[in-house]
Formats: C-alpha cells, structure tokens, sequence
C-alpha cells in the first residue's frame, strides 16, 4: 500500500480540510461505510460537522487508535483522557460532538459525550442554564409533578 | 457542496437534539435524576417517562381477571386495555401472583395450577389435597427450579399445619408446628415470600414465618400497633423487608407504613419510604424502587385486582 492509499483527507462544512491516518478515520462507520462503497475519493465531505468539532473528534480517534487493543494500564490512562477530554467542554461543544459523533457512527465517542451531558446535568438548575433549555411548564404543572414525586427533589 | 452557516452557538438548545439522541442522555441518569429532569421542559418529561417505563417496568393491574373480558391497566401509561380472559379462569379462584404467573384453584377444589395470563399457558399440579389449604402462595414462577408452593392447610386450636411442595423435586413436607395463640380462627390476609422466608399475616395481627432453608417456623404474637379510622391492610416485600401499608378506606388519610423490626420483634412506623411504589391488591402486592410516572390513583383497589408482573416483551399485549 502506497503512502497516499494510508491517508485520506475528511473535509468539513466549513472546508477545512483534515489529513488523517486511514485506520484513524475508520473508527467512524459512516465513513468506513464510504471507503468501502468506493464512491469517494481520498477527500471525504462531511456536511454535518464544523472544522472545530471535526479537530476534536479527530484528536479523540487519534487517541483511541493508538491505544485500542493493548493491555489494562493504557486502557485505565484511556479513560483518564476520555474524562479530560469531555472535562472543560462547554454546552455548545458537547451539544455538537454528539451530533457529530451520531452522525459519523462512532458509538464509543457517542457513548463519552451523552455520559458527559448526562453526569454534567446534576441538578435542576443545572439543567436550565447548562442545556440551555427553556422551561414550557406552567408553575402548576412544574409543582405537580414535584408534588407527585417528593423523593426526588427533597435535597 | 451544500454550504450551511455555522449555527451560533447561542442558539443552540438540548431541546432541539434528536429524540433518539435525548433519550441516550437520560437512560444514562439514576432514577432520582431522571425524575428532576422530568421537570426541564416538556419534550424532556416525554423522553424520561419512556425512558423509565423501558428501564423500569411497572407491574399491570388486572382488573376482575375472571370475567370473560377482563381490564389489563398499565399506570405508566395510565392505558387500559380489554382482554379475553382464559376459559379456565372464569369458574376458578386466583390466589397468588408471582413474576407473571397466577395460582389458581378451581372452584370444584380439586385442580390447583399455574396460569400464565398472557400466554394462557398451564401448569398442574400434581398434589390433589391443597382443595383445602387456608393459605396459597408459591415463591416465584413455576418455570424456577427453585420454585416452592406454601400452604397452611389446617389451624387448630394448639397447633398449625403447614404444607410445602417443591415443584421440582415434586417432594411435600408437612409441618405441625405447635402454638399457644388464643384459638379465634379469623383467617389469614396475606402471604408474602421474601429472602427465602414465606410470611403469614392472619387478619388477627400475627405473623407466622417459615423459613425454606432450615424449615423452622417462627411466629410474632405482637400485633401491629392500633391505627385509627377505617384502613385497608396489605403486607408486601421489598429486597427482604416486610412492610405493611395501610390506606384510608375513605382517602383522607394519607397512606401509613409499617416495617417489620425482627431484631426488636415488633412493627415499626417506616417515614421514610421514598423511592418505593406500592402496588397493593388483596391477592398479590408488589412493591418497587421507582416513582409514580403517572397522576392517576388507581381506585377501587378493593375490588377483585391483581398486580402482575408483565412479560418481557410486553408491547404485543397491545397491539391489537
């Protein structure tokens, strides 16, 4: 295999344009799934994903490349990097490298980033302010279901 | 290239993910955060209440199950839904429920079996003399190795007969355990099987405990404490503790709680029972660690209703 069969280029909706290891973007289905149709060339158009997220979610295939398949302690320092990685991300970019990660069909990044979302969402305000998400419940609606489930909220 | 401007970030709100994408979030939360997530917006209500009945089903309530058609009641989904019931059902007599499989003797007391309600599967017995047990109840589903039929079938003054039948070694033990209480026979209210141990409520107040693995017989004379007013009785199980709950004939009180205290051999008032749902019938309880997903109470509880455990695969009860 030539050297230029290794790599392949994946450019984003904002064509910027990324030269990766072919075993480092295969880590994505959708992709894989493109290779193997042959109906791409070595640059692959990806609409869906931002310059900005695509570096992310190339630096977390690199990652994941290199290490997979090896023995206990790398998978531990995996995981140390999984958490450092999705640590210091705001609402936005965890919003978008779910989707990204969705739409490039990359489970265990998919996986990473909902469990962020999910373990970063604690509380109730929290909730609002961190999904920025608006409220569409009246006062009597919220209040009932907290009624109906005192348990829950009596911290 | 379809070229698409970057939305602002701003803009960007979790109400607007996908569903599917929604619902990969919430089924990572625990249950008390699925509950407060409840409260962010309604699309989030809608995906952790699916979320919750995927993740923690609710038992069904059958609603008189031995007419020809019978109400199925699913309070997860505050759905019910008309079904046939089996044939062999309607001259016989349900007395226990366990993981989706009914004990039923028919009424000409000869047969004692298993039913299966959703798949009108059957399973006989073959020990002809439970037609006059006082009490019946098995441990768990007859398609378990491990599965144990309780039955008391006699109560004399001095003494209690209790008889076991283990389905899969198709042995019957029979125990005559002496006792000093006061012969007053008023009947037995519930047995409920925790942890190995089957447990006997008489309507009198006391407890009776038969324990599987050393076959010893225990009993607490001490009756729960008095409570006021016109109450229902249920005793159900949770994960080994015995509760019973008590609930105003008339709803103006809010429902009480008693759990059994071995150590101190007594009834305890239990305040803090969050997290736990009752679902209380006079022939079958079941109680579970989740929350009410749904607004609805479900009267007449006093009526002939069962809690089942539904199958597996529950969706195609449905369908039709």
């Amino acid at each position: 295999m030539s050297k230029s069969e290794k790599k392949i280029v994946l450019k984003s909706l904002d064509n910027e344009a990324f030269e990766v290891e072919k075993a480092v973007a295969l880590q994505s289905q959708t992709i894989w799934v493109m290779c193997e149709d042959k109906c791409v060339g070595n640059e692959i158009p990806l609409e869906n994903v931002t310059g900005q997220i695509l570096a992310k979610v190339i630096d977390y295939c690199k990652k994941h490349a290199v290490v997979d398949g090896d023995g206990d302690e790398s998978s531990e320092e995996l995981k140390n990097w999984d958490t450092e990685f999705t640590k210091n991300m705001d609402q936005s970019t965890l919003f978008n490298m779910i989707l990204a990660a969705n739409y490039l069909n990359i489970k265990s990044l998919l996986n990473l980033t909902c469990q962020a979302v999910a373990d970063k969402t604690k509380t109730i305000d929290e909730f609002h302010t961190f999904l920025n998400i608006e409220n569409n419940f009246t006062p009597e609606e919220e209040a009932q279901i907290c009624q109906e489930n005192l348990w829950a909220f009596d911290d | 290239m379809m070229k698409k401007k970057c939305t602002e970030a701003n803009n960007q709100t979790y109400s607007d993910l996908p569903f599917d994408l929604t619902l990969l979030i919430l089924e990572r939360l625990c249950l008390k955060d699925n509950i407060r997530a409840s409260i962010v917006c309604k699309t989030w209500q809608e995906a952790c209440v699916s979320v919750r009945v995927k993740e923690y089903p609710t038992p069904l309530l059958m609603r008189s199950p031995c007419r020809e058609e019978y109400e199925l009641y699913d309070p997860s989904l505050n759905k019910t839904h008309i079904c046939k019931s089996s044939p062999v059902l309607r001259s016989s007599h349900i007395h226990c429920s366990t993981d989706g499989w009914l004990l039923v003797r028919h009424s000409n007391l000869r047969d004692t079996f298993f039913l299966n309600p959703f798949t009108h599967e059957r399973i006989g017995l073959p020990w002809p003399d439970m037609g006059s047990s006082l009490a019946l109840a098995s441990s768990c589903a007859p398609t378990s190795n491990s599965c144990v039929i309780f039955s008391v079938s006699d109560f004399t003054e001095g003494s209690i007969t209790i008889k076991t039948y283990c389905l899969a070694t198709e042995v019957c033990t029979s125990f005559k355990f002496p006792h000093r209480l006061p012969w007053i026979y008023g009947g037995f209210e519930h047995v409920v099987f925790s942890n190995g141990v089957f447990y006997l409520l008489a309507r009198r107040g006391w407890l009776g405990m038969l324990d599987l693995s050393t076959n010893s017989w225990d009993l607490l004379r001490r009756p729960p404490p008095k409570i006021p007013g016109k109450y229902y009785r249920f005793m159900t199980e949770y994960h080994g503790d015995i509760f019973l709950i008590y609930t105003d004939m008339n709803e103006l009180q809010q429902p009480r709680c008693l759990k059994l205290n071995l150590t101190k051999r007594k009834w305890e008032d239990e305040k803090m029972w969050g997290g736990l749902t009752f679902y209380l019938s006079f022939v079958s309880t079941l109680t579970m660690k989740r929350d009410l997903v749904h607004t609805h109470k479900v009267h007449q509880c006093t009526g002939y209703n069962i809690w089942i455990k539904p199958p597996i695969n529950v969706s195609y009860l449905f369908t039709s």
